[in-house]
C-alpha cells in the first residue's frame, strides 16, 4: 500500500498514457488491437485502486476507535488520511496577500479509495466488455482513445487533493462524455446528444466555478485540507470554524457556496432540471452508458457533496434544497420510465431517479448511505446497461421493448444475468439494490415523512418499470426483430455481426457481466445492518475514517446540537448498540414484490389488458411519454428566446452600433469622408491630415 | 547578449522585409528564416530577462537619441514582453508555414512575405519599446502592413474592410497621440517609466487632466481589443483578410490593445491616487456587455471566421476586466489569457484557412461531417476548441480561471457571475461550429476536395498544440516569471515620494491589498 501513496500519479496517469498510446498509434499500428493499452492501463490502476483499498481496510481495526470524533476533531486517523503532492500545477498572487495555490496532488482517504476501486475496477470490466461489444468498428482505436482518457479524468476527480483538480476531472468527464456521446459522429441525433450534454453540463460549471471562487474569496485557499488535517490551511477544515477563518466582511459568501456547488452537482449527476443532457446522452455506445452514464461520471455531483460536507451540513436551506430536489427529481424520473420504450432510455431516467436517492441520502445527512447506494448502483446499472448491449448486438441494434419478447430462448445467459440486474435494482429482498436503497428510506423517514412517502412510492415505481421491461424483452412468447433493421453502428460492424450470428453472447462479453451480476447479488454486505461475519455497516465504519466525514459529523454536531444528528448517517456508531429495526426492510421488500407483481400482471400474465388500461390512461400516458415536454418547454423558454436575442443583436450590431458608432464617434472619419467626397483625395490622405487637424486643435485646447 | 539581441529581435524583421521585396522567389522560406530568427532572438532575450528588463539604448550608450523632446529609441523588455515577443515570433512561422501556396505562385507574392515580416517587427517594436513615442511609431505602424494585406489578398469585400479596419484603428490612436504628447511633455521625456511616474505624481499631472489621460490612453486600446462598442470593425476584417493574416490579426494585433492596457492605461490613468472610478464602472459595463452579447452573436453567424471575431470580443472583454481589477491574480491571469488566446485563435484561424482552402468556403452551412474524410483536422479542431472554451490543462483554462478569480476578488460577485457566464456562451457558440463543421452527414461544395492535413498544416498545428498543454500543465513557472512584472506595473511609483500624500499614505497601509475593492469603498 505504500507504493501506491507514494505513486499515487500511476493512477490517473497509467490510462492516459494507455489513452495517447491508442490515440496516436491506434489508426494505423494497432488496429484491433487498440484496446491493449487501454486494458493495461486500466487494469494497472484498478490494481492500485483496490491495494489501496485493501490496505485501508486492512488498518481499520488497528486504529484507534472513533467515538469521540464528535467531540475532539484530532482524533482522524493519520492512517486514512494521505497527501501526496505531486507538483504545484497554478500558483499565482502575491506571497504575503491573495496567493491562489492549486498543486496536482492526490488525497488519498477511505472515501477517494472506495471511489477509485469503483471507477478503475468496474471501469476495468467495462473495457472488457466494450472489446467484444465494439469489435469491428472502424472508430475502435478512437473508442479505447476516449475510454482511456476518461478514466484519466474520473480518476483525477475522486483522487485529487483540491478544487482545481476536481475541476479538471469535473470538465476532462465531461469532455469524454462529450467525445464518446458523440462516438457516431455522422448522426444527428448523436451530434445533437452531444452537444447538448456538454453544453447543460456547462451550466451546472458556470455554478461549481463560481463555487470556488467564493471558497477561494472566502477561506483563501482552494485545497481541501491544505498541509494537513489538523493543521486548519485546507477549506473544508475551516468551514467547521468559519467565523474564526473567514474574515467578518466576506462571511456572506459562505450562504451563496453550497448553492454554488451543488449547481454544478446538479448539473454533472443529471438532477432535476438539468437532467434533460441524461437520456439523450444514450445515442452512445452502450458501454459509455454504462460506465460514464451509470456508474462513475454522474455521480460526480454525489461524491462533490460527500467530500465538500461541511459547506453543506451547516446550512439547513441547502440541505432542504437538495432533498427537496433530488427526492422530486428521483419521482419525476421514474414516472416518466414508467413509458419509455427504449431499453436504454428507461436505465437512463432509472439512473436519474436513482441518483435522486443518494442526493436525499446526503441531505439527511447520510452521506454513508449515498456511497453505499453509489456503489451497489454503479454494479447492477453497469450490469444492466451491459445486457442491454448484448440484447442490442443480437437484434441488430433494436431497443424498442415492444417489438421483441421472450428473448430468454436466444440469449439464455443474459436472460439470468438481466434478472439479477432487474432484481437489484427493483429492490428485490436480499440484493445489492434493496439494502443500500433501503438505508437511504430509513434515513429519509426519520427527517420527514413525506420523504419516506415519496421514496417508497419511487420504489414501488422503479420495481414495476424494470419489470415491465424484463417481462416484456425477455418472457413471453419469442419474437425476435430483424437483424436488418438498421444496425445501429456502421455497416461494418453489421456485416461483421452476421459472422457471428451463431454466438450472440461471446465469452469477452459475458464474463465481465457475470463479475458485475456477483456485485449485483452481493454488494449489499459490505454495509448490512447487522452482524453477519463481516461487522454491521462495515462500509460506514470505513467512511468514517474520512476526514470529510468526520468533520462534517462534527461540523453537524455543533450547528444542530450532538443529540439531533445520527452518528449512524457518517458511519459512526452511536452511543447505544443501535437496535436493528426490521420493519423498514420489510415495508421496502413489500413494496419491491407489489410493484414486480403489478407488472407481472400487465406485461406478462395478461399483455392485452395491460395495453387497454395504457389506452384508458390516454391523457396521462400522453404526458409522460413525451417526457412532460420538457425539452419543448426548454427549448420555447430558454433556447429560443437566446438565439433570437442573438439574432437581434446580430442585426443591430451590423446596423445601428456600427452606424452609430461611425457617426457620432469619430468626427475625423466625417471629415475624412467629406473630404475623400469633395477633394477627391485617396482615403489614406484624408485621414492623416485630418487626424494631423484633430491633433493640432486638440492640443492647442489642452495646454491652451 | 541579451541587449543585441533585443536589437536584432526588432530589426531583423525589417530587414528581412526589405530584401523580401527584392527576392523574386524563395518569399516564403526567406520570411520563414527571418522569423524565426527573430523568434531564436526572443529566446535569448527571455533567457537574459534576469529580476530586471533586458534593456537596449538607454543612457549612457544611446544610439538614437533626441534628449530635446525627450525621445529615445530604448527598447526594454521584461517578461510579459517577452513571453508576448515569443509567442509573436513564434506563432509567426507557423502561421508563415501553413499559408496557402496559391500566394507563393502569385506576381505580387513577394510582397505579401514583405509586408508579413513588416507586421512581425512593429509587433515586436511595439511590444519592447521603453519609449511611448516609439511605442506609438509601431502600434501605429502595424496598419499599414495589415490594410495592404487585408486590401491586397482579402475576400470580395476586402476594399471596405480594409478601409473599416483603418479608420477604426485610426481613429483611437489620434487620442493616444495626444495624450502621449500631454504627458511627455508634462514629464519632459516619453520614457515610459518616466511618463507613468509623472502622471502618478499629482504635483505633475492634476486629478482633472489625469482623468482625460486616461480616456486618451483608453480608447484607442479597446478599438484595438475591441470592446463593445468600438468592435463593429473587427468581424468583417477577420472574415475578409485572408484566413492566415487574420489569425495574426486577432491572435496577435488584438494582443497590443490589452498590452497597452496593462503596460500604459493601467499605470497612467489607474495605479495610484487618481483613481478614475467613473471611467471604471463605464469599462467594467462595457466589458460585461462584450462577454454577453459577443457570446450571443458568436451564436448565429454563419460565417466561422466572424464566430471567432465575435468569440476574441467575447474573450477579450474578460482580459480587459482582468487589468482593470488590479490584483496580482487577475493580472497574471490576464497575461496567460493573452498568450493563450494568442495561440488557440491563431490555430482555430489556421484551421479554418485549411477548410477554406479545399473547400472555398468557410461558411458553416455549406459545410458539414469533415470528421469522416478529415479526422486530423477534426481532433485538432476540437483540441483547440477546447483550449478556447478553458478546459483544464490546457492554457485557456489558466488564463480564464485566473481572470475570473482576479475579477471576482475586486469587482464582487454580481459582475463575476456575469463574466464567467462567457464560460457557458464559449461552450454553445464554440461546440456549435464544431459540430456543425466536424460532425453529422458529410456536406461540402462540389469540387470540394476534402484531403486531410499535409504534412506542412501538421507541422504549424502541432507545435502550437503542444505549447497549449505546455502553457496548462507547467502554469506555475510560466506564472512565476512575470509575476514581479505585474506587481511592479500595479505598483504606484509616485508611493515612495512625500508629494504623493495622503494617497501614498493609504496605499501604504496595504502594501499587498488584492485590488481596489471598489464596490466596498461605495
Amino acid at each position: 500500500m505504500q507504493f501506491v501513496i507514494d505513486h499515487s500519479y500511476l493512477i490517473p496517469l497509467l490510462p492516459l498514457l494507455g489513452a495517447l498510446v491508442a490515440g496516436l498509434f491506434g489508426a494505423k499500428y494497432l488496429k484491433g488491437a487498440s484496446h491493449l493499452p487501454i486494458w493495461a492501463g486500466v487494469g494497472a490502476s484498478a490494481v492500485m485502486a483496490i491495494v489501496l483499498l485493501l490496505g485501508m481496510i486492512g488498518q481499520l481495526h488497528g486504529g484507534s476507535p472513533l467515538e469521540h470524533v464528535v467531540d475532539h476533531v484530532s482524533l482522524v486517523d493519520p492512517h486514512f488520511a494521505h497527501i501526496s503532492h505531486w507538483f504545484d500545477w497554478i500558483v499565482a498572487g502575491d506571497d504575503n496577500g491573495a496567493k491562489f495555490s492549486a498543486s496536482a496532488g492526490a488525497f488519498l482517504d477511505p472515501l477517494t479509495a472506495v471511489m477509485l476501486s469503483v471507477v478503475c475496477g468496474i471501469g476495468f470490466f467495462i473495457t472488457v466488455f466494450a472489446a467484444g461489444y465494439m469489435k469491428g468498428e472502424t472508430g475502435y482505436f478512437r473508442f479505447f482513445a476516449y475510454l482511456g482518457l476518461f478514466i484519466f479524468a474520473m480518476t483525477c476527480l475522486v483522487m485529487g487533493d483540491n478544487l482545481i483538480m476536481l475541476y479538471l476531472g469535473w470538465e476532462g468527464v465531461g469532455l469524454c462524455s462529450y467525445l464518446l456521446i458523440g462516438y457516431y459522429y455522422d448522426k444527428p441525433a448523436a451530434r445533437e446528444a452531444a452537444k447538448k450534454a456538454f453544453i447543460v453540463n456547462r451550466i451546472g460549471d458556470f455554478g461549481f466555478a463560481i463555487g470556488i471562487f467564493l471558497i477561494f474569496y472566502a477561506f483563501g485557499t482552494v485545497s481541501y485540507f491544505g498541509n494537513g488535517v489538523g493543521t486548519h490551511s485546507g477549506f473544508i477544515e475551516m468551514a467547521t470554524n468559519a467565523a474564526q477563518y473567514v474574515q467578518p466582511d466576506r462571511q456572506w459568501a459562505l450562504a451563496w457556496i453550497p448553492f454554488c456547488l451543488m449547481l454544478g452537482a446538479f448539473g454533472k449527476s443529471a438532477q432535476f432540471p438539468l437532467y434533460v443532457w441524461l437520456p439523450d446522452a444514450m445515442e452512445g455506445p452502450t458501454p459509455v452508458s454504462a460506465l460514464i452514464h451509470a456508474a462513475t461520471m454522474v455521480t460526480a455531483g454525489v461524491y462533490m457533496i460527500a467530500r465538500l460536507g461541511t459547506l453543506f451540513v451547516g446550512h439547513p436551506a441547502a440541505m432542504i434544497t437538495i432533498a427537496v430536489i433530488g427526492s422530486f427529481t428521483a419521482l419525476f424520473a421514474a414516472t416518466i420510465a414508467l413509458k419509455q420504450n427504449d431499453l436504454k432510455k428507461v436505465f437512463a431516467y432509472s439512473t436519474v431517479s436513482q441518483l435522486g436517492y443518494m442526493f436525499v441520502a446526503v441531505a439527511v445527512l447520510s452521506p454513508v448511505a449515498a456511497v453505499f447506494h453509489l456503489v451497489t448502483h454503479a454494479f447492477f446499472k453497469a450490469l444492466l446497461f451491459l445486457s442491454s448491449g448484448v440484447v442490442m448486438h443480437a437484434t441488430g441494434g433494436e431497443l424498442d421493448l415492444t417489438k421483441m419478447s421472450g428473448l430468454k430462448r436466444v440469449l439464455p445467459k443474459t436472460n439470468i444475468l438481466m434478472l439479477i440486474g432487474c432484481l437489484a435494482l427493483a429492490g428485490f429482498p436480499l440484493l445489492a439494490g434493496f439494502w443500500s436503497k433501503d438505508e437511504i428510506v430509513s434515513a429519509a423517514s426519520t427527517k420527514s415523512l413525506v420523504l419516506w412517502a415519496v421514496l417508497l412510492l419511487t420504489s414501488l415505481l422503479t420495481a414495476y418499470y424494470t419489470f415491465r421491461l424484463y417481462f416484456r424483452v425477455f418472457q413471453g412468447p419469442l419474437v425476435m426483430p430483424s437483424a436488418h433493421a438498421g444496425h445501429h453502428d456502421s455497416e461494418q460492424a453489421a456485416s461483421e455481426q452476421h459472422s457471428h450470428e451463431h454466438n450472440h453472447e461471446p465469452a469477452v462479453m459475458i464474463l465481465p457481466l457475470v463479475v458485475l451480476a456477483i456485485g449485483a447479488l452481493f454488494a449489499g454486505v459490505i454495509n448490512l445492518p447487522f452482524k453477519a461475519g463481516i461487522p454491521a455497516d462495515a462500509l460506514g465504519e470505513f467512511l468514517s475514517k474520512s476526514p470529510s466525514f468526520a468533520l462534517s459529523l462534527q461540523h453537524a454536531a455543533s450547528v444542530y446540537g450532538a443529540e439531533n444528528v445520527a452518528t449512524a448517517g457518517f458511519g459512526v456508531a452511536g452511543k447505544e448498540e443501535a437496535t436493528f429495526n426490521v420493519m423498514p426492510l420489510v415495508i421496502g421488500g413489500a413494496v419491491a414484490l407489489l410493484g414486480i407483481g403489478i407488472a407481472y400482471a400487465l406485461h406478462l400474465g395478461n399483455r392485452k389488458k395491460g395495453d387497454e388500461l395504457a389506452v384508458q390512461l390516454a391523457g396521462p400516458s400522453r404526458a409522460i411519454e413525451n417526457k412532460y415536454w420538457v425539452d419543448e418547454i426548454y427549448n420555447a423558454l430558454i433556447v429560443a428566446p437566446l438565439r433570437f436575442g442573438g439574432t437581434v443583436l446580430s442585426w443591430l450590431d451590423r446596423f445601428v452600433v456600427d452606424g452609430v458608432v461611425f457617426v457620432v464617434g469619430f468626427f475625423p472619419q466625417l471629415t475624412g469622408y467629406t473630404m475623400k467626397r469633395t477633394v477627391q483625395r485617396g482615403f489614406l490622405q484624408g485621414y492623416a491630415l485630418s487626424m494631423l487637424l484633430c491633433t493640432a486643435v486638440i492640443l492647442i485646447w489642452v495646454f491652451a | 547578449m541579451a541587449s543585441t539581441a533585443l536589437f536584432l529581435l526588432v530589426v531583423f524583421p525589417f530587414v528581412g522585409a526589405a530584401i523580401a521585396a527584392l527576392l523574386k522567389d524563395y518569399g516564403r522560406v526567406w520570411a520563414l528564416l527571418v522569423s524565426f530568427l527573430s523568434f531564436v532572438c526572443a529566446l535569448v532575450v527571455m533567457l537574459g530577462i534576469n529580476g530586471g528588463p533586458v534593456r537596449w539604448g538607454y543612457e549612457p550608450n544611446n544610439p538614437v537619441a533626441f534628449s530635446d523632446i525627450g525621445f529615445g529609441m530604448k527598447l526594454s523588455c521584461d517578461a510579459i514582453s517577452g513571453w508576448l515577443a515569443l509567442m509573436t515570433s513564434g506563432l509567426f512561422p507557423l502561421v508563415l508555414l501553413a499559408t496557402g501556396t496559391k500566394i507563393d505562385s502569385q506576381s505580387n507574392g513577394r510582397f505579401f512575405y514583405a509586408w508579413m515580416l513588416v507586421l512581425l517587427g512593429s509587433i515586436l517594436g511595439a511590444l519592447v519599446a521603453g519609449d511611448g513615442l516609439l511605442f506609438y511609431f509601431c502600434f501605429e505602424l502595424t496598419l499599414v502592413p495589415s490594410l495592404l494585406l487585408i486590401g491586397g489578398w482579402g475576400g470580395l469585400k476586402r476594399k471596405e474592410a480594409a478601409a473599416k479596419f483603418f479608420i477604426y484603428t485610426f481613429a483611437g490612436s489620434i487620442f493616444l497621440l495626444v495624450g502621449l504628447i500631454y504627458l511627455g511633455a508634462k514629464a519632459g521625456s516619453f520614457d515610459i517609466t518616466a511618463m507613468t511616474a509623472a502622471a502618478q505624481n499629482p504635483a505633475v499631472v492634476s486629478t482633472h487632466a489625469r482623468y482625460w489621460l486616461c480616456l486618451a490612453f483608453l480608447v484607442g486600446f479597446l478599438i484595438k481589443t475591441p470592446v463593445f462598442p468600438l468592435h463593429t470593425w473587427q468581424a468583417l476584417t477577420y472574415s475578409e483578410s485572408p484566413q492566415t493574416v487574420a489569425a495574426i490579426l486577432s491572435a496577435i494585433l488584438s494582443k497590443l490593445g490589452t498590452y497597452g492596457l496593462l503596460r500604459l492605461t493601467l499605470p497612467i490613468g489607474f495605479v495610484a491616487g487618481g483613481y478614475n472610478e467613473g471611467i471604471l464602472n463605464v469599462v467594467v459595463v462595457l466589458c460585461l456587455i462584450s462577454i454577453i452579447y459577443g457570446g450571443l452573436i458568436a451564436w448565429v453567424q454563419k460565417d466561422m471566421a466572424r464566430v471567432l471575431a465575435f468569440s476574441s470580443l467575447s474573450h477579450l472583454a474578460l482580459c480587459v476586466l482582468a487589468i482593470l481589477g488590479q490584483g496580482t491574480i487577475g493580472l497574471q491571469g490576464a497575461v496567460a489569457y493573452m498568450l493563450a488566446h494568442g495561440l488557440s485563435t491563431t490555430a482555430l484561424f489556421l484551421i479554418v484557412a485549411a477548410i477554406q482552402d479545399r473547400t472555398g468556403t468557410k461558411d458553416m452551412s455549406q459545410i458539414s461531417g469533415l470528421f469522416a474524410r478529415m479526422p486530423v483536422l477534426c481532433t485538432l479542431l476540437v483540441i483547440f476548441t477546447m483550449a478556447s472554451i478553458g478546459l483544464p490543462i490546457t492554457s485557456g483554462f489558466v488564463g480564464e480561471f485566473l481572470s475570473l478569480q482576479g475579477v471576482d476578488l475586486n469587482f464582487g460577485l454580481t459582475v463575476v457571475a456575469i463574466a464567467a457566464l462567457g464560460m457557458i456562451l464559449g461552450a454553445i457558440y464554440m461546440l456549435n461550429m464544431v459540430a456543425r463543421v466536424g460532425f453529422g452527414p458529410l456536406v461540402a461544395p462540389e469540387g470540394a476536395d476534402l484531403r486531410d492535413l499535409g504534412a506542412r498544416e501538421i507541422t504549424a498545428l502541432v507545435p502550437i498544440a503542444v505549447a497549449v498543454f505546455a502553457l496548462g500543465i507547467a502554469a506555475t513557472p510560466v506564472l512565476d516569471s512575470f509575476k514581479h512584472d505585474v506587481v511592479a506595473v500595479r505598483t504606484p511609483l509616485v508611493s515612495t515620494m512625500a508629494s504623493a500624500g495622503a494617497d501614498a499614505a493609504s496605499q501604504a497601509n496595504y502594501p499587498h491589498d488584492e485590488g481596489i475593492y471598489f464596490n466596498q469603498a461605495k
